[in-house]
């Protein structure tokens, strides 16, 4: 702080000289300046420092602050996770410009690959939790990257990024285990089959009939939409899967659903005035991501987590057993089986050591911002671009404004985008673990990595 | 008993040994050769890629008498939204017309004529002020029409992505063609040898 109030006093223009003499300002104390970023530095290490965030937050707009300073204060290892939570929390408040670019920075480093990643090395390490690793989510969580960019594209009348988007949305769906669970995010089907028949709209073959129908082996009750349709309405409702850690040694990771049943039972769309006359359109729910979060069919590093879990319980066993041996042993009359207990002891006690020290935790950084069901419409584009969304539930009509609406596209494709929860979510990443957390910030490697990130955010 | 307990602490010890020390210092910024591979590269089109793409297609059509060797240059339209992505990579495809209309131009050097249709609204209000009087008519003199086109170049990028479960290894092919069609006839004129890439890669096991 002091460092920035010297800066700013320094950056001033000279006032004018007063007509009655003033006593002059206190000039800042070069010591005390230098004691405070001393501490600074024992406390914060390579950053980054209070003044340093203050200045950094201080051009950001107001409601999304939280969410830059996440980013800022969480380094590369929450980096993924922060962009996502920024982009969305964007979406909400209008900022597209920051959403396209935090959509974007998450995605280049979802892209990524970690061939010789010390950390995510480290992740794998018996003796080192999994949250460790960079953060990158799981596939469900990866896909909604790629559709949340996809929905901006389609606002911006870009319709075949829009496609490469939800394509790449798709694709992480595939990214699974078991061959029964690959390919069944009908939402992102059904997406890519309308940006590619928007894009079509310019010149070009893609009808996306192939992809509809791919939503349609997933999602059999699915509506194609008429050729003559080009407004599409989605709808995210409910609130999406958390993730938890399970068994003895808390190396499974699964899924539970906040919510034993969203409120939320269905959405309607009014486009135009609301007149006597005019219609509602129902939304048809596509996904639920508590389906997809829990179908994937395991994880290539569960077989690592189940490894280290392994370990710590195997070595718990010789350790207890050994120790109970060795103190039995050492009450005996005879000297070499005291000496033998006494040595049994050791070791019982060093694989004790060895499996209090193993960590098998899965990581639970999740994203806490996503829905439980996404559902879309489709319609022919009225000239009065007016809607009206309504959330309906058991007993009727919910006192659910939309916590978020996005309109755009252009007059051949048009989207409408609402969501019944707020995105704008309090806190840091949840699940994170704090002292994983403040272990990599001190790692050299790790510190130079966020530095660099400050700096790239500084330019966004 | 006591050298395998030695034994086991130095198993012990070697196994909580932290790992070798990683690269501490920052990478200051470096020149890299765009028609080389960069210290960063993924599966997709990269820079190098289009560079090389497009230096083929300037080769191919200045080989081409019958379109370029003709009396009167031919025009032609070429423009990024004509440029249809359909592969799973997020691209801006004003990166290929730009670097085809720059390379083509200089490397034709006025034997081939290029239309911009993406400026074509300000071109239509500057000819109105002209005729209304607003303005006076230039130093190139003006004329009845906008110039109409001979051809169009148009593009289409499309990809197909494989991946191997059990080895985590993900592969994209990405084929990008390009013609050029008669827009009196729709004939296609020319059409690019495809430029295929294929690039595979595999990610840590903590990400699979």
């Amino acid at each position: 702080m002091l460092g920035l109030a010297f800066a700013l006093l320094a950056a001033q223009p000279a006032p004018p000289a007063p007509a009655a003499i003033q006593p002059a300002p206190p000039a800042p104390d070069a010591r005390a300046i230098a004691r405070q970023r001393a501490e600074w530095k024992r406390q914060y290490g390579e950053g980054p420092y209070p003044d340093e965030t203050e200045a950094f937050l201080a051009s950001k707009p107001e409601p999304l602050r939280p969410y830059w300073a996440n980013l800022w204060r969480g380094g590369e290892r929450n980096a993924v996770v922060n962009f996502e939570r920024l982009g969305l929390a964007a979406m909400e408040v209008g900022d597209y410009r920051t959403a396209e670019a935090a959509f974007d920075a998450a995605l280049l480093r979802i892209e990524s690959v970690y061939a010789k990643d010390r950390l995510a090395s480290r992740a794998r390490d018996t003796f080192a939790k999994e949250a460790n690793k960079d953060f990158k989510g799981e596939p469900y969580e990866r896909a909604m990257a790629y559709y949340y960019r996809g929905l901006l594209y389609l606002r911006a009348g870009d319709y075949g990024n829009a496609r490469a988007a939800f394509k790449g949305a798709e694709y992480q769906d595939t990214v699974s285990e078991s061959e029964e669970f690959q390919g069944d995010f009908a939402m992102m089907n059904y997406l890519i089959g309308w940006a590619g028949r928007c894009q079509s709209l310019t010149g070009g073959d893609v009808d996306g009939a192939a992809d509809f129908a791919a939503a349609r082996a997933a999602q059999p009750d699915m509506v194609v939409p008429p050729p003559a349709h080009n407004l599409l309405m989605i709808s995210e409702t409910g609130a999406g899967p958390i993730k938890a850690q399970d068994g003895a040694m808390r190396e499974k990771l699964v899924f539970r659903s906040p919510e034993a049943a969203s409120p939320e039972r269905e959405t309607r769309f009014r486009l135009g005035p609301n007149t006597a006359g005019s219609s509602e359109i129902i939304a048809q729910p596509l996904s639920s991501l508590s389906f997809q979060a829990t179908t994937r069919g395991g994880r290539a590093i569960d077989g690592i987590l189940r490894g280290k879990a392994s370990f710590k319980s195997t070595t718990a066993g010789i350790g207890n057993a050994a120790l109970q041996a060795g103190f039995a042993m050492m009450t005996s009359r005879d000297e070499d089986t005291r000496n033998a207990g006494a040595v049994a002891s050791g070791v019982g006690l060093l694989f004790a050591l060895l499996s209090s020290a193993a960590r098998a935790d899965a990581d639970i950084r999740h994203w806490d911002q996503l829905p439980e069901t996404l559902a879309v419409a489709t319609a022919v584009r009225p000239k009065d671009p007016r809607v009206e969304v309504r959330f309906i539930g058991a007993n009727g009509p919910l006192p659910m404004p939309p916590a978020a609406l996005m309109q755009g596209g252009d007059a051949r494709c048009g989207i409408i985008w609402a969501r019944s929860r707020s995105a704008l979510v309090p806190g840091d990443v949840p699940g994170d673990d704090p002292r994983v957390r403040a272990a990599v910030a001190k790692r050299r490697d790790a510190a130079a990595k966020d530095k660099m990130l400050r700096n790239s955010l500084s330019q966004l | 008993m006591h050298k395998q307990l030695a034994l086991i602490l130095l198993a012990a010890a070697t196994a909580l040994a932290p790992a070798d020390a990683a690269p501490r210092r920052g990478q200051a910024a470096v020149d890299v050769d765009p028609q080389n591979r960069g210290p960063v590269s993924g599966t997709g089109i990269e820079m190098r890629d289009i560079i090389g793409m497009s230096d083929r297609i300037v080769r191919d059509l200045l080989q081409r008498a019958d379109i370029v060797g003709t009396a009167v240059p031919p025009r032609i339209i070429l423009e990024g939204s004509r440029i249809r992505n359909q592969s799973s990579q997020r691209i801006d495809t004003d990166l290929f017309s730009d670097q085809l209309r720059a390379q083509l131009i200089r490397a034709a050097a006025g034997k081939l004529r290029f239309l911009s249709r993406e400026t074509i609204s300000d071109v239509a209000a500057e000819r109105e002020l002209k005729r209304e009087g607003q303005t006076d008519v230039g130093t190139r003199g003006m004329t009845r029409a906008v110039a109409g086109s001979d051809y169009r170049l148009i593009g289409r990028i499309t990809s197909q992505d494989a991946r191997n479960n059990s080895t985590g290894m993900t592969q994209r092919s990405t084929q990008v063609v390009f013609e050029l069609v008669d827009m009196e006839t729709t004939e296609t004129v020319y059409i690019s040898e495809p430029f295929v890439v294929v690039r595979a890669q595999r990610d840590d096991i903590v990400y699979r």
